[in-house]
């Protein structure tokens, strides 16, 4: 699905992202973490498109990002960004069908309303739909633009794979949505979609990721693949600070910093 | 809740209609109905004018007011591109550096007209004061997108603070030209500043309703797109706008569009400032709907406040941007107390 290949980017001499590579396939779950300024904004970036690498090339589909068009762009990939600042009131349903403006000319489709009813559904937003985004709090509002961006993906299948990348998408969430929302992402996964998710909570990566990319200075220290075993090392290494592993009733690993 | 009504459209009609027949029928000499329908049948029919009120009515009345109403769509439709374009609700149509120019260019030719080639001025004609304008609207717009390309792209901040600054020299332009002028000439500068459209014929009805007919339906082809300006820049271009085409694009209708109406009632204030917030509180800001409503609450708006310029104090003629002024900046205010809500989360600048 995207292949980055040798990647860097640097602004004015400083360089914010260091030769990484990755490949991620379709209904993979790959979770990027690490230190503020590591990078992990920055690459995201480069995989959506919006900044070119300096160094290295990107594929989507085996064609190189920066050939892509916009509008194609827009049916392949979406992203949901850390923040949004709305300059004239709309109302959050108008919002979500946002994400179907790539595929309809004028006036929406049926098809279009329905598929933005239905991740509206399912980010548990519906009776906010005529609600004016302004009003709404910072948590709602990540709901409402959660259901745009499942909107502008729209249904996938063996033939129409595409990538769902998340910038910190559960940081105005309350606990029960933080994995509602990823829950939802992961059920993404399922039908053909790679997400590519930026989290701060180690225990949710753990809980969702198929793949954790810890970054640290530019770099990717260490790609943990879901069936080995996160240690306290590394977090420490990671993070510059002390940390416990509870063993969980259930299996599994539970950190606590 | 959003307030949008189904009735909004009908309702703005019938108001619009009522609006025109009222502007035709009242004024220096009043035209009833009847002279209406009969100068309309005559005019079909290829015959001269029944009578002076016919006359009065196909000849001075009815241009001027077709083109009070194209005006008013170009102004409040300019304005609703302008905001949704720079992602501000306090952005005019004037922002490029249009306005200014064109004032500067009028200015120009009240003042120099006397110098110049005898017969240019012969030839042109009326057309003048137009052409100058039209083209110092361009000029400056020009100026101002050149000198804001810089790098790599045209960032909306920069934009926007080159677009004051290039206002700013275009009124010291005026400026300097009305201290220069003799006081006839200074008294023109000032009433165009001002706007009017007493001298309007049916030359310029045409040139202005297919430049903005073309700017309309354009305008709306990027309705879409401009919502999606809403979420930002970055986030219009994940959801498959090309923000630079599309700046261009809407900087070009709007220059065309605010050039050839400025170039022939010179300046009108406030106009496309308020109808977009008026029209935002009415149909919510989905540009799809606020381009249509904008542009019928535009030629209403600016019909009436022709209908107060002429009828004030007749049979004198109040110039029609001290009207809409006036009666626009109070307005203004008083939306604004009321919607802040409206504007304040997020609102305003990038």
């Amino acid at each position: 699905m995207i292949d980055v290949q040798h990647v860097s980017f640097a602004v004015n001499k400083k360089i914010l992202v260091n030769e990484v590579s990755l490949f991620v396939e379709p209904g993979e779950f790959v979770v990027i973490m690490g230190p503020n300024g590591a990078g992990k904004s920055t690459l995201l970036k480069m995989m959506s498109g919006a900044l070119p690498p300096t160094k290295g090339k990107i594929l989507l589909k085996g064609k190189d990002l920066v050939t892509y068009k916009t509008d194609q762009l827009a049916k392949q990939r979406a992203v949901l960004s850390q923040h949004y600042e709305i300059s004239f009131p709309l109302s959050a349903r108008e919002i979500v069908m946002m994400g179907r403006y790539p595929y309809f000319n004028s006036f929406p489709r049926a098809e279009d309303e329905g598929i933005v009813t239905d991740r509206m559904e399912r980010m548990q937003v519906n009776d906010l739909a005529d609600r004016s985004y302004q009003t709404l709090s910072g948590g709602e509002a990540q709901k409402v633009q959660m259901s745009r961006v499942l909107a502008q993906i729209g249904d996938t299948s063996e033939n129409e794979q595409k990538l769902l990348l998340l910038d910190e998408p559960v940081s105005h969430l309350d606990v029960k949505y933080q994995h509602q929302l990823l829950a939802v992402a992961k059920e993404c996964c399922k039908k053909q979609v790679a997400v590519i998710a930026v989290l701060h909570d180690i225990n949710l990566a753990i809980k969702y990721a198929d793949r954790i990319l810890f970054m640290k200075q530019a770099s990717v220290i260490k790609s943990l693949a879901k069936d080995e075993a996160v240690t306290s090392e590394l977090l420490e290494a990671i993070f510059d600070i002390k940390c416990n592993l509870v063993d969980l009733p259930g299996g599994g690993k539970f950190v606590v910093f | 809740m959003l307030r949008k009504s189904k009735y909004l459209f009908p309702v703005l009609g019938i108001l619009l209609l009522a609006v025109v027949i009222s502007a035709i029928a009242l004024g220096a000499v009043s035209i009833t109905l009847e002279d209406m329908f009969a100068a309309a049948n005559n005019w079909i029919h290829h015959k001269e004018p029944g009578n002076i009120y016919q006359a009065v009515f196909l000849q001075i009345r009815l241009p001027r007011i077709l083109l009070c109403m194209i005006t008013g769509a170009i102004l409040a439709v300019s304005g609703v591109l302008m905001q949704g374009l720079f992602r501000n609700p306090i952005v005019e149509p004037g922002l490029l550096g249009t306005i200014a120019g064109a004032a500067f260019g009028a200015s120009l030719v009240f003042v120099l007209s006397g110098s110049m080639n005898k017969d240019i001025v012969h030839f042109a004609g009326p057309m003048l004061v137009p052409i100058f304008a039209f083209a110092g609207g361009l000029l400056a717009t020009a100026v101002v997108y050149t000198l804001s390309k810089g790098t790599s792209r045209v960032t909306v901040t920069t934009l926007l603070l080159i677009g004051i600054a290039v206002n700013a020299v275009g009124l010291s332009g005026t400026g300097f030209m009305s201290y220069i002028a003799r006081d006839p000439q200074a008294r023109s500068i000032t009433f165009w500043n001002l706007g009017t459209f007493s001298g309007a014929t049916w030359l310029q009805v045409w040139i202005t309703g297919i430049v903005a007919a073309f700017v309309f339906i354009l305008s709306l082809r990027y309705a879409k797109q401009l919502n999606t300006l809403v979420l930002g820049e970055e986030e219009a271009q994940y959801a498959g706008v090309d923000t630079e085409k599309l700046k261009r694009r809407i900087m070009i209708l709007n220059t065309a569009m605010v050039s050839v109406a400025t170039a022939f009632v010179g300046v009108i204030s406030f106009m496309g400032l308020i109808i977009p917030h008026v029209m935002r509180l009415l149909v919510g800001s989905d540009h799809k709907k606020l381009i249509p409503a904008s542009m019928i609450a535009g030629a209403i708006l600016l019909t009436l406040a022709d209908m107060g310029a002429r009828l004030l104090l007749a049979p004198a003629e109040v110039p029609i941007g001290i009207i809409t002024s006036l009666v626009g900046a109070p307005i203004f205010v008083i939306l604004l107390k009321r919607t802040h809500i409206l504007y304040s989360k997020g609102g305003g600048n990038d």
